[in-house]
């Protein structure tokens, strides 16, 4: 059953992502990453994360994709003002996205040698997640506090209007 | 430790005088944050000992690293009152960003495990983005910032997906588990290997290595020139701290999966910095080009990783910190904040200007690695370090980069003893200023005559 969800679950993921890559519209490229995001939320459910997948629900479907699609309509992108990257730009990156992924798939190959983690018994819940956020996590997690405080400092910066402009 | 929390504070201090406006109060306030942070930091001399679940480590590397960049950033503040001095009322927010800035390099000097390297990285990325634009007319600087986004946004990302792929494998984020795990393991998994690339990669393009470096040029010279000045020290110095304290903690021992690419990088950044550096016109380019070269003999301690190496990149960033501080403010005096800055304008500066001329001639000798000046010891126990690991090829290569560069880096010093067509005005400096270019040729001609002082810090 769980193995049957996953191919499911797979197959529309790479194809929405697929879809994303395809679409001439850029507001189409945007709702097929809001699926890409729905279906990999549903990987997280599988994998039992629960909490991680409401966070990649809430954040990513929801807020980001929002920011996304505002974005897209203020620039008023449209096909004319799409720029033409030269042909030779694209050949190289069909060519380097390729390797990677050679080099990705070659080294997950016969990758089950491994023992896999052993997986506590809050695993994923919100109760887990806090825990460890709050003991062995707790430095990165107040550090960040100075990444954002940076961001929105820097927002104003960027947005509010100068006297002596 | 309490560094890191005191430089935090000193932020919000700032952002907080900017608030309510008083101004009068904004530089003394960041000088005299940054001095005491620095004794605070010597402080922490005695104590290395990991802390917070094995998060930071703050040894003798980090205390010296962050040291060094504390006293950069404090000469830049000071060269910064000179160029801010008619500028609007946002300069105590960059201020409080270059604040921010330092505890991210903070934290890259200091992590032990890999989550907080991708933060200190971060903090440092996201501040600098926003610093490369903060002249928001300026057409040029909003290129280089969005450029610098798009293309940093992206390395990040190799850097993340390659520290994924490090957890995938080992299960663990932190740096002394990693490395247990690569002593034990016979045979490392492919997707080990992969993981390394990858946040090799990602490092390459924060400190601007060949074939990284495409965006080095334009964002150089699109940020204002006292912003590039910052990347060109504070940030290398920073990138450079992780890159060797990563790869000597975890990966030192499988060095046959990235010592080829490593090696060719190395030698490509050297080459490509300094001959491209001989084809500029333009000072702030030229300068960037030179920093590209300055990467590449930063990393050859990382490819010979040997007992001699964080000695000699910790000696390597100091004086070219300190002479490319100087070289930069004496730019910055020259210009009226306009981003073209063409090489002839140093014409005719010597006869009327003698402290800008001594500093120009000592910063350009000291990047280009002429004794008795600190430049010409970092290549000497780099290229010491290289040799103790038997790296010849690579010696024999930087040697010829260095000879390159002495032709670029005397190019602004013909112009300034040219007197053909009239000689500069006197140019107008605050107290600041003359202290910083002092304090750059001072600096460089003691650490030169006495390299000692700084060479054993990082142990």
């Amino acid at each position: 059953m769980l193995t049957i969800a996953f191919y499911i679950l797979s197959a529309l993921t790479i194809s929405s992502a697929l879809m994303v890559l395809f679409s001439k519209s850029p507001i189409y490229s945007v709702l097929w990453l809001v699926i890409c995001f729905f279906s990999i939320t549903g990987h997280y459910i599988l994998l039992d994360a629960h909490f991680l997948a409401i966070v990649n629900l809430i954040v990513y479907a929801g807020a980001i994709m929002v920011l996304f699609l505002y974005v897209i309509m203020l620039m008023n992108l449209n096909k004319e003002s799409e720029p033409q990257k030269p042909v030779w730009l694209k050949f190289a990156s069909v060519i380097t996205g390729c390797l990677l992924m050679i080099v990705l798939a070659g080294a997950l190959k016969g990758y089950s040698e491994l023992p896999p983690a052993a997986i506590t018994e809050d695993f994923g819940t919100a109760k887990g997640v806090g825990k460890v956020l709050f003991t062995e996590f707790l430095m990165p997690f107040e550090v960040a506090s100075i990444l954002f405080i940076t961001a929105m400092v820097g927002a104003v910066i960027l947005a509010k209007k100068h006297v002596n402009d | 430790m309490t560094t890191l929390i005191f430089l935090s504070l000193l932020g919000f201090l700032v952002l907080f005088i900017g608030a309510f406006d008083y101004k009068k109060l904004i530089l003394p306030t960041v000088i005299i944050g940054l001095i005491v942070a620095f004794f605070l930091n010597a402080m922490d001399w005695e104590l290395t000992a990991t802390s917070f679940y094995g998060m930071i480590d703050y040894n003798h590397y980090a205390v010296s690293f962050t040291g060094l960049m504390i006293v950069s950033v404090l000469l830049l503040m000071l060269v910064a009152s000179y160029h801010f001095r008619n500028e609007g009322s946002h300069i105590a927010d960059i201020y409080a960003l270059m604040i921010f800035t330092l505890i991210g390099g903070l934290l890259m000097t200091s992590f032990s495990n890999l989550v907080m390297l991708f933060i200190g990285i971060e903090i440092l990325s996201i501040a600098l983005y926003i610093l490369a634009g903060s002249r928001r007319l300026n057409i040029a600087s909003n290129e280089a910032s969005l450029k610098y986004f798009l293309m940093g946004a992206f390395a990040s990302g190799f850097l993340l997906f390659g520290i994924t792929l490090i957890f995938g494998v080992t299960n663990s984020f932190n740096l002394a588990e990693i490395s247990d795990f690569v002593a034990d393991t016979e045979e490392l998994p492919t997707l080990f290997s992969t993981g390394v690339m990858l946040i090799l990669i990602g490092f390459a393009f924060k400190i601007g290595a060949v074939p990284f470096h495409f965006w080095t040029p334009d964002v150089y010279q699109g940020a204002p020139t006292f912003i590039t000045a910052f990347m060109a020290t504070v940030v290398k110095t920073a990138g450079i701290a992780a890159f060797y304290r990563l790869f000597d903690s975890c990966f030192s021992g499988i060095d046959g999966t990235w010592f080829k690419i490593l090696w060719i990088i190395c030698v490509a950044t050297i080459l490509l910095g300094n001959i491209t550096a001989v084809m500029q016109n333009e000072s702030k380019r030229m300068l960037a080009w030179s920093s590209v070269s300055h990467a590449g003999y930063l990393l050859i301690p990382i490819l010979a990783l040997n007992e001699l190496s964080s000695s000699a990149i910790f000696y390597y960033s100091a004086a070219y910190s300190i002479a490319s501080i100087t070289a930069f403010a004496v730019l910055i005096g020259l210009s009226k904040f306009q981003n073209d800055l063409p090489l002839d304008q140093y014409k005719g500066l010597a006869k009327n200007n003698p402290i800008m001329t001594t500093a120009l001639v000592v910063s350009m000798f000291s990047l280009a690695g002429i004794p008795p000046l600190a430049g010409f010891f970092g290549k000497y126990f780099v290229f010491l370090t290289a040799m103790q690991s038997g790296l010849i090829y690579v010696v024999v290569i930087a040697i010829i980069g260095s000879l390159i560069g002495i032709y670029y880096y005397f190019k602004p010093l013909i112009y300034a003893f040219n007197n053909e067509g009239g000689s500069l005005e006197k140019i107008e400096t605050n107290f600041a200023f003359n202290f910083v270019l002092m304090a750059g040729i001072v600096l460089s001609l003691l650490l030169g005559i006495f390299p000692d002082i700084l060479r054993n810090l990082p142990g």
